[in-house]
């Protein structure tokens, strides 16, 4: 297949093509594309692909392209955005510098080190396990737990992480700066929101300021709003006033 | 105008854009377009049809038909 000249430029930033499955040769290339549409300034490293987005690193930040439409990395975007407003939980997150929601790309830092494996299995859990009372506070679950969602950043594991040690301890934890072997969150996917972040998420479909996603019909999203009470904080009256509209809508009860 | 001279193309476009990737190229006429369409009216229509099906299907593949000059 011949490619367009654009997409061939894009496909000769890749330095490291060779390390993406030949069948996704294309969609590696459609996102380069994007991502130097973005602001990416080539030489691009192909840092992987997942199911929802490519991600490759310039040598300034990394950029993670969407595969297809949908609001998956929009909400990867909003979830890293506040993680980067907590204190606490900042230096374990990779930083957001930007979402591109034209061509659906988040700019965030690129985070070099050693990528987390079944090996740091307990060091990954226990890092979940810390953050996330942080995060649900601001209405958040925490993303999916995959081992290679995090990277320790470099330097490698210190002595101390390789025998085990928590892997947020506390001082760190609220350093902004980073000791080599923090674990930092470099993939924040499949990400909920809850609580009253959820109210404001229906509020803003209902009222026409942001379109759902494909699949969350009214009774999805009544559903969402059902799953909440007595479960977390949430303004209940509001909630109440949800569920009539998407019910006036044609929402399942 | 003769309308055996047209013939169909493909090509790849970015699924969030709908930028070109690749070049248009020659492509199969899938079984259900036959017999072939007669005019211009109807090619049009089988081109919509086409490209509506590989939209919904997710396929990233976008047609077009051309003349033979």
């Amino acid at each position: 297949m011949n490619l367009t000249p654009e997409a061939e430029r894009a496909e000769r930033a890749i330095t490291n093509p060779e390390d993406a499955p030949s069948r996704f040769r294309l969609e590696v290339t459609s996102a380069a594309l994007r991502a130097i549409r973005t602001g990416a300034e080539p030489p691009l490293e192909y840092m992987g692909i997942g199911q929802t987005s490519v991600v490759f690193c310039d040598p300034h930040f990394a950029f993670k392209v969407a595969r297809g439409k949908g609001r998956a990395l929009a909400e990867e975007a909003e979830w890293l955005r506040t993680a980067g407003t907590i204190r606490e939980v900042r230096p374990h997150v990779a930083k957001l510098e930007a979402w591109d929601p034209e061509n659906l790309v988040i700019v965030r830092e690129c985070v070099r080190g050693t990528r987390g494996t079944w090996g740091a299995n307990k060091k990954i859990h226990d890092l979940w396990d810390n953050i996330a009372p942080y995060i649900l506070a601001e209405g958040w679950l925490m993303p999916e737990l995959k081992e290679d969602s995090v990277v320790f950043v470099d330097g490698g594991l210190t002595p101390e992480a390789r025998a085990g040690a928590r892997p947020l301890p506390r001082r760190s934890a609220a350093r902004s700066a980073r000791v080599p072997g923090t674990p930092v969150i470099v993939d924040a996917g499949f990400v909920s929101r809850v609580s009253n972040r959820l109210l404001r998420y229906v509020e803003d479909i209902l009222d026409g300021k942001i379109s759902p996603d494909e699949y969350e019909d009214y009774s999805t999203l009544a559903f969402y709003i059902r799953s909440e009470f007595g479960v977390r904080q949430l303004d209940e009256a509001r909630a109440h006033q949800l569920l009539d509209r998407l019910y006036a809508l044609g929402a399942r009860k | 105008m003769n309308f055996s001279s047209r013939r169909l193309e493909e090509r790849i476009v970015d699924p969030v854009s709908g930028s070109p990737i690749t070049e248009w190229e020659p492509a199969r006429m899938p079984d259900w377009m036959r017999p072939l369409p007669d005019t211009d009216d109807e090619w049009r229509a089988a081109i919509r049809t086409l490209n509506a099906k590989a939209k919904s299907e997710g396929s990233f593949l976008r047609y077009r038909s051309v003349v033979d000059e």
